[in-house]
């Protein structure tokens, strides 16, 4: 007895700010590289939220300067909104505190860690304040704020108040002195930089490195993503429990009022009908359901016709910026194929909705024989770390990769081949592995999400493939018939003394295609399209030829008087009829080109047999076509094989 | 020795072989007997290896077809001339001069020689019938 009440002397309550005070690895500080990674993350992490919230162009300058033996000066500033003075300690000074852990919402961060944690790093390794400057709009002063975390109570201990003048209409800075070891090339700072500027085109940041030297990721876009609604939980996909939590603590006094007021896309007559299939009463106090009620809502709404999520809560970076970021980022590796971002159809994992978008590039100079990299993005949030435990990654080693033109042992694993793989889960509250915010959690409706836009990402490579090698063993040809066969002709010819034959039958032989192919002549923001429309078929061909337009606008004039120019100006369409062996030459000029990004544009065919049609697609619905026959060369004679002989 | 006149008219045969393909509209091309593993058959009476039947086609209608017709074309007007000036050369000598056949040059000896050996094939001639030594 005596001992037990010994013991219980000891028992005692730990403060969470104790708690991660002993465990700072939970939250990503295990080495001294990745401390100062975290740092910069953190905090980057919430000037882009703050500015997104703001509806401000996001301006980040992040300086870091070594200070001695592995210590380091920080800062970062941004032009968000600012803090107002009295919220300043809690949020910087307190575990827990943040205004997005209730809300149903994309954000960065979700639970007010992040940045305390930072504060708790640099008071325990390098014994100094940090100080943060913030000026809101409203207030003709900045208020400069010097202060440690008590970690005891779990709350700011500030050191030292001032008012200052500083030039900017609104913002914040954030100086912290810390342990470190700055890094540069895969998991680093401006690993973790560039990766967030692929992801959030509208943002500049401006990082100054220990040696001195300035990287700038300038915006590619000046639009503002429109900032996410809040919103209440799917019906789908949530349990039990949660029915009756959120029974329990409603204000809706009504079965009723309480299903179609507490969740999302479930309206009144859903909310009646439910109450019919449930036989519960339509008027009873949400809060006297009982377990097996909350089992038969469940049960009823499965049934019912509900509409999919809503993506308003969601803020994806969208299909057309995904390219973009991508472009000016990696752009140096001059990749020769962008394939056309996937954005999924908002889904839903235990109530909560979620966006993957993918998008990736190909050739050009990356690395064919390395292992395919992959950009894994939470919440617009680059994820470095714990790769292995992450969905994306089990997404991407769970699909066999080898039908795509990819290497791949044995069809698992991650792929190899000269590709970046960009991959971006959005959702009101991301499942992470941990605390430290590294690794998506293996939540099967993600993973399958990520696979059918990996799929349709893979299937665009496979394409653009396809097309190259068709293009490849065609110039082949064009070589052949152009510059060998007449030779042969010429020589066999003088050899008997006899006139040189024709060789326009065993061209359409060889060829047997109309080939359309196009040059592009770039400067500035005008592209020349020059159209090489070529017969090699025996016979005269009549069809209609579509150029699809990715961009640009068609200069008036600039095209044959006798084409349709498509009223939303995407489209041109002639009546093309060509003799055998004839060529047409068609030209057109766009206006309005974002510079450097026009690689091609697609060309449609109608009323002609797609087999015999190299460089252009068939219309897509062009079916009615009188000779489907397909036209196969005949490659069975028997070819020479050089290891075979003796 | 007679036998040039033989070899020649036998080269010209398939010059003119290649020659009548064009001239009717068809794809040109060559046909010889395999020379692999496959088509060897162990003649008991002679006691050698003899070639078999099985043939292959070296067709225009593909890049590396038409490489090879078109040197077989300058090997054979270069024989012809040698034959008409009663001048010989070696197989060394030969893929020196084929440096200056354009298109038709050879990468490495092992193609001329190789080439050279198909043609004695085709013609049942031997090479030295062909001023090659």
């Amino acid at each position: 007895m005596v001992i037990a009440e010994e013991l219980a002397k000891k028992q005692r309550a730990i403060s969470i700010a104790q708690f991660f005070e002993k465990n700072k690895q939970i939250l990503g500080f295990d080495s001294l590289q990745k401390s100062l990674i975290m740092a910069v993350k953190e905090s980057v992490d919430n000037a882009l939220d703050a500015c997104e919230e703001a509806e401000i162009l996001p301006e980040i300058e992040v300086v870091l300067k070594n200070v001695g033996k592995d210590e380091y000066y920080l800062s970062v500033e941004d032009n968000g909104p600012g803090i107002i003075r009295k919220e300043i300690p809690k949020i910087f000074g307190q575990f827990l505190y943040g205004s997005k852990f209730f809300s149903m919402q994309q954000a960065r961060g979700q639970q007010g860690i992040g940045i305390s944690a930072v504060v708790l790093y640099s008071q325990i390794t390098s014994g100094k304040p940090i100080t943060v400057t913030s000026k809101t709009k409203e207030s003709d002063v900045a208020y400069q704020i010097k202060m440690f975390i008590d970690t005891k109570e779990n709350r700011a201990a500030t050191v030292s108040e001032d008012v200052v003048i500083v030039s900017k209409e609104h913002g914040l800075k954030i100086e912290f002195y810390m342990k470190g070891k700055y890094v540069k090339g895969k998991q680093s700072i401006i690993e973790y930089l560039k990766n967030s500027a692929i992801v959030n085109p509208h943002a500049k940041i401006k990082f100054t490195d220990p040696d001195g030297s300035v990287i700038i990721f300038d915006r590619v876009t000046n639009k503002i993503p429109a900032p996410p609604k809040e919103t209440k939980p799917h019906p789908l996909g949530l349990e039990i429990g949660d029915i009756l939590e959120l029974a329990k603590n409603t204000k809706h006094k009504t079965l009723t009022s309480f299903l179609s007021g507490e969740f999302s896309k479930v309206s009144n007559k859903i909310a009646a009908e439910i109450c019919t299939m449930t036989k519960l009463d339509p008027g009873m106090d949400p809060s006297a359901l009982k377990l097996v009620d909350a089992k038969n809502i469940l049960e009823s709404f499965k049934q019912t016709k509900l509409l999919p999520p809503s993506s308003e809560s969601l803020s994806p970076i969208g299909e057309n910026l995904i390219k973009k970021g991508l472009k000016n980022v990696l752009g140096s590796y001059k990749p020769s194929f962008y394939a056309i971002p996937v954005s999924r159809k908002p889904a839903i994992y235990h109530g909560n909705v979620f966006i993957v978008e993918a998008g990736m590039v190909y050739g050009g100079d990356l690395p064919k024989e390395e292992q395919v990299s992959i950009m894994r993005f939470a919440n617009k949030v680059p994820l470095l770390y714990q790769a292995g435990a992450c969905a994306i990654t089990k997404a991407v080693s769970d699909m066999d990769w080898r039908k795509y033109g990819f290497e791949q042992k044995s069809g698992t694993g991650i792929p190899s081949g000269p590709a970046i793989v960009l991959v971006h889960v959005a959702s009101t509250k991301v499942p992470f592995t941990s605390e430290s915010k590294e690794a998506i959690a293996e939540v099967p409706e993600i993973i399958d999400e990520i696979k059918l836009a990996l799929r349709d990402l893979a299937r665009q490579i496979r394409t653009f493939l396809t097309k190259k090698e068709i293009k490849a063993k065609l110039s082949e040809k064009f070589f052949l018939v152009q510059k060998i066969l007449p030779q042969i002709a010429l020589k066999s010819a003088t050899i008997l003394n006899k006139p040189v034959p024709k060789l326009e039958p065993i061209i359409t032989q060889i060829m047997n295609v109309v080939w359309i192919d196009e040059d592009i002549e770039e400067s500035k923001d005008i592209v020349k399209v020059t159209v090489r429309v070529s017969n090699f078929t025996a016979e005269e061909k009549k069809f209609k030829l579509y150029a699809d337009l990715p961009e640009g606008k068609v200069l008036e004039g600039s095209v044959d008087k006798d084409c349709k120019i498509d009223p939303e100006n995407d489209s041109i369409e002639w009546e093309i009829s060509i003799k055998s062996l004839e060529q047409k030459v068609l030209k057109f000029t766009l206006s309005n080109i974002i510079a450097g990004t026009y690689k091609e544009s697609t060309y449609y065919v109608e009323g002609i047999n797609p087999v015999y049609v190299v460089g252009a697609e068939p219309l897509p619905g062009d079916w009615n076509i009188e000779d489907l026959k397909a036209i196969i060369a005949d490659d069975s004679e028997m070819e020479e094989d050089e290891n075979d002989e003796l | 020795m007679t036998n040039y006149d033989d070899a020649l008219k036998a080269l010209e045969r398939l010059v003119s072989d290649i020659y009548e393909d064009m001239n009717a509209g068809k794809i040109p091309k060559m046909s010889l007997e395999a020379r692999n593993k496959y088509n060897i058959n162990f003649d008991l009476r002679s006691g050698v290896w003899v070639l078999g039947d099985s043939k292959i086609t070296r067709s225009a209608k593909k890049l590396d077809g038409a490489y090879t017709l078109l040197r077989t074309m300058y090997l054979l007007e270069f024989i012809k001339e040698m034959i008409e000036q009663s001048k010989s050369s070696t197989l060394r000598e030969m893929y020196y001069i084929s440096e200056g056949w354009n298109l038709a040059k050879f990468h490495t000896q092992d193609e001329s020689n190789r080439l050279a050996e198909d043609i004695e094939i085709v013609t049942k001639y031997m090479r030295e019938d062909f001023k090659l030594r």
